[in-house]
């Protein structure tokens, strides 16, 4: 389950980043094929798309990568993030003195922190790149990572937790990268009992203050001043069935877009499913999409047939889907 | 032989004097006095009620601890004198710079679990500096004694200033000055019903109905005695915080956070709405009572001519136990500058303050002290009264406002669950509605039962049950419509047989979109502090985060993890 939440968090990034690059920077609207035209099958190891005489893939591999793509071409994605690869962060945190929290303080009253010194920063920030290559698409992040070494901090990662006894499960995690080589980088997560919460935000400006540097980004259309995705899920199991939320805000798009899908599982029928999925135009208040998908069959699992298609790195198969979308090939 | 060590004796006291003054000053007057001083309206005595004994106290340690410590001898003496000053530059500099902040003393528990590490740094940070003190001192030689002597009277000079200087601020201020206006609520007809006609709001404060859902997972018939009555499950409270929604729910005056909190609550107990709705109810022959232990968040001093129990306090109104005043003064004090560790043996509550000063009328009983007020439910019951109209009664109890304190049973359980303390309250309501059957009551009483406000984080909504007067059912009925607090006045009087033009809960039906907004104090460090209600202190909250939401409590947890679709900054902090 946990793995097929994070390929439709991937997909759907990917899908953003893609559209983001391509027709929605204009404020055209996107054809969305109507239910009937689309059949997906879903299970937690695969999916399998089709629309009108289009037929799409994705399957988990066993070495942990992700490949998408047609029976002629597929991309191959880095291994999807599990818990390990925050573990060990979680663990050294456990370790640290906790103190009274002043920020956040009405909620979050405790806090640990730790300094990362700069190669291991480099070393989360090659993993994260080859999780989600869109990130350094011509490469020059991972050309100013390379010689990054030392001891000196290039990051601090810092948890909050609120009290246990009245908000369980409730804490949020705070990463801020200040280093020479990377833009300046903030995370935030937040998790409770009802779901969570999220930003990141980046910008390549030198940073005092990340609340003014958020809003100046917000502010700024063009994307100069840098650019942050916001959102949040929300999980509410009511006992007949589970519902998920997700929405995301973008910002320094070229214009404010949300997106924002609701996912319905029957409780006694999780393979019967109903999603709607909207993208919107915030600042112009215009509709950019509206689809609707709901399960048909509760018998067939997904057959991807990857034999003989040609496998290319995400950064190649995007700059393929790319040209492809603007009819250039 | 004698005379000279009496000499010898007379000497060491002369040494002793300052360090046993400034110990006994810290932990028998200063340290509780500056709490009083910047939280006077939280507090039922007057300024001089409290120093008067707290003097004494401070005065007989002093001396008895002088007394004592001079029997000493020679270096065993220097020691312990150095002992008691290492002491109290401890509790000085804990109080000044090492306390954590542990929260209201309102009875919320406390997870000391949480601070084992911080408690552990403390302890030797104390360990340290008292060995270090003791060191010092002793580095004088023979000096020793002397030079424990002046620091304690540096130590000393600079509190009793500060001593001086808070007493002349609150002297002169509105705290002190019209304490002369106290009003409390009294409890001495809190178990009483009309024979004529009751309408009955049981106000569980922090209630949502999220709770409802999560209590009902393990209770699953929690409600069956709830059966007559219609559950809205979509009921928006309007303010999270009993302060301000209280006072909105009965005087129908929105917050307006441009004025200061008095000046809102004038405003909204001497409105066009409120007078008008007080005047009604007279007019149709209730009595308004309204209980709760509690009361500085209700700008009590405005709605005298309208609730029946409320009373302009003097001094025969309550008793002063000096006896126990000055111990839970000294606990407070001992709370503030003791080593963290100790702490949470030393933490006092507000009931400690109230039996220090009880009232004569009755005290309002409550589900926080030991849940007082089912136990003379179930001891003493519901007395019937005649030829004494109509009763209006507001139950105000705590609800599951954090710790969780009763179990499913309704008995008190320091360690109970949220689910386990929602239940309880429903047991505690369902014995209510029996005793009021048992009287013959029930049918014709209209019986509401809600919350101020829900959780400040996801779950803002609040229950809302209602059972009308006449109405009987198999089941409880269930209705989405999407309420709020805007509607109790009207819907009271609806239900009173008055004509209104106030909105009422049934002019909302189920699927019915409305747009409503729910509002919260928070501190965004983003806006300037503000000044403290009733205090010379620096208020908690600076601003008021409105989220403004149409349908459900989905789309209010929407709302909320988006963030406030408007910031209100603040006049004036309630906390």
């Amino acid at each position: 389950m946990k793995r097929f939440f994070c390929a439709v968090l991937a997909l759907m990034f990917l899908a953003c980043a893609a559209l983001a690059d391509t027709s929605l920077i204009t404020g055209e609207v996107v054809e969305i094929p109507t239910p009937g035209d689309v059949r997906l099958l879903i299970s937690d190891q695969a999916f399998e798309a089709s629309f009108n005489d289009r037929q799409m893939f994705g399957a988990l591999q066993p070495d942990g990568t992700l490949l998408i793509g047609t029976q002629e071409k597929a991309v191959r994605l880095g291994g999807l993030p599990d818990e390990s690869l925050l573990q060990g962060l979680f663990d050294r945190l456990d370790q640290q003195p906790t103190y009274q929290n002043s920020i956040y303080s009405s909620l979050f009253t405790q806090a640990q922190k730790i300094e990362l010194p700069a190669d291991e920063v480099r070393d989360y920030a090659l993993t994260l790149i080859s999780l989600f290559p869109l990130l350094d698409r011509d490469g020059s992040l991972r050309q100013a990572l390379g010689d990054a070494a030392g001891s000196e901090p290039w990051a601090s990662v810092t948890r909050y937790r609120a009290d246990p006894s009245q908000y369980p499960n409730t804490w949020m995690i705070d990463v801020n990268v200040f280093s020479p080589a990377l833009p300046a980088l903030r995370v935030q997560y937040r998790q409770d009992e009802f779901g969570s919460n999220f930003e990141i935000a980046c910008t390549r400006n030198a940073v005092t203050d990340w609340d003014e540097t958020v809003l100046a980004i917000e502010d700024d259309l063009s994307g100069e001043s840098g650019k942050v995705l916001r959102g949040f899920t929300m999980v509410d199991d009511t006992g007949d069935e589970t519902w998920t939320y997700l929405e995301i805000t973008g910002f320094g798009f070229g214009y404010q877009w949300r997106f924002a899908t609701d996912i319905y599982r029957d409780d006694a029928d999780p393979q019967r499913w109903e999603a709607t999925a909207v993208m919107n135009n915030d600042t112009d208040n215009v509709p950019v999409m509206t689809t609707k998908l709901s399960s048909v069959s509760v018998s067939q699992q997904p057959s991807p047939i990857f034999d003989g298609a040609v496998i290319v790195d995400a950064t190649d198969g995007l700059d393929d889907a790319e040209r492809e979308l603007l009819g250039l090939t | 032989m004698a005379q000279k060590a009496r000499a010898r004796y007379a000497r060491r006291w002369k040494y002793a004097l300052l360090p046993c003054l400034l110990i006994s000053f810290m932990y028998c007057l200063w340290g509780s006095m500056e709490v009083f001083t910047g939280n006077a309206s939280n507090f039922r005595f007057t300024y001089f009620e409290a120093l008067l004994p707290l003097l004494a106290l401070t005065a007989a340690v002093t001396l008895t601890l002088t007394s004592l410590v001079s029997l000493l001898r020679k270096r065993v003496f220097t020691f312990v004198i150095a002992l008691i000053f290492a002491l109290a530059l401890c509790s000085y500099v804990q109080n000044m710079f090492l306390n954590l902040d542990l929260g209201l003393l309102d009875g919320e528990k406390t997870d000391w679990s949480q601070y084992r590490t911080h408690g552990l740094i403390n302890l030797l940070v104390w360990l340290g500096l008292t060995a270090a003190t003791v060191t010092v001192m002793f580095l004088f030689k023979k000096r020793a004694r002397r030079a424990v002597r002046a620091a304690s009277a540096v130590l000393l000079a600079v509190q009793v200033f500060s001593f001086g200087i808070v007493s002349v601020q609150h002297l002169t201020s509105e705290a002190h000055t019209e304490r002369e206006a106290t009003y409390v609520l009294t409890g001495n007809q809190q178990y009483d019903v009309s024979a004529e006609g009751n309408v009955i709001v049981f106000l569980l404060d922090y209630y949502s109905n999220d709770y409802i859902d999560a209590a009902l997972k393990q209770y699953p018939d929690m409600l069956r005695p709830l059966h007559d009555f219609t559950y809205y499950d979509n009921c928006d409270p309007v303010y999270i915080g009993t302060f301000p929604s209280v006072v909105h729910m009965l005087t129908g005056n929105a917050f307006d956070n441009t004025i200061t909190i008095d000046e809102w609550f004038r405003q909204s107990w001497e409105g066009e709405t409120a007078r008008s709705f007080y005047r009604q109810i007279t007019e149709l022959g209730y009595k308004f009572n309204f209980f709760d232990s509690n009361n500085d968040y209700f700008g009590i001093r405005y709605a005298e001519p309208y609730v029946e129990n409320l009373r302009r306090l003097t001094h025969s109104d309550y008793t002063v136990r000096y006896g126990r005043l000055a111990r839970v003064m000294t606990q407070l004090a001992a709370y503030r500058y003791a080593p963290h560790a100790l702490k949470q043996y030393l933490k006092p509550d507000t009931f400690s303050f109230y039996s220090a000063v009880p009232l004569n009328g009755g005290e309002v009983e409550t589900c926080r002290n030991q849940n007082s007020f089912y136990n003379k439910l179930l001891r003493d019951g519901l007395r019937k009264v005649e030829g004494d109209g109509k009763y209006f009664v507001i139950e105000f109890l705590k609800g599951t406002h954090p710790p969780y304190h009763l179990d499913a049973d309704g008995m008190p359980d320091s360690n109970a669950t949220l689910e386990e303390t929602a239940a309880g309250y429903m047991t505690i309501v369902a014995a209510y509605l029996d005793q009021l059957q048992q009287l013959g009551l029930y049918d014709d009483a209209t019986i509401i039962i809600t919350s101020d406000h829900g959780d400040k984080e996801n779950s803002m909504q609040v229950m809302y049950f209602i059972k009308e007067a006449g109405v009987r059912r198999d089941q409880m009925a269930v209705s989405s419509a999407p309420i709020s607090h805007n509607e109790l006045l009207g819907t009271l009087l609806f239900n009173m047989g008055a004509q209104t033009d106030l909105p009422t809960i049934y002019d909302f039906s189920d699927g019915q979109l409305r747009e409503r907004t729910v509002m919260r104090n928070y501190i965004d460090t983003n806006y300037p502090y503000v000044p403290k209600y009733h205090s010379t202190a620096t208020g908690t909250h600076t601003v008021m985060y409105a989220y403004t939401y149409t349908g459900d409590r989905r789309e209010l947890r929407k709302q909320f993890r988006r963030g406030p679709s408007e910031i209100l900054p603040l006049t004036e902090s309630f906390n």
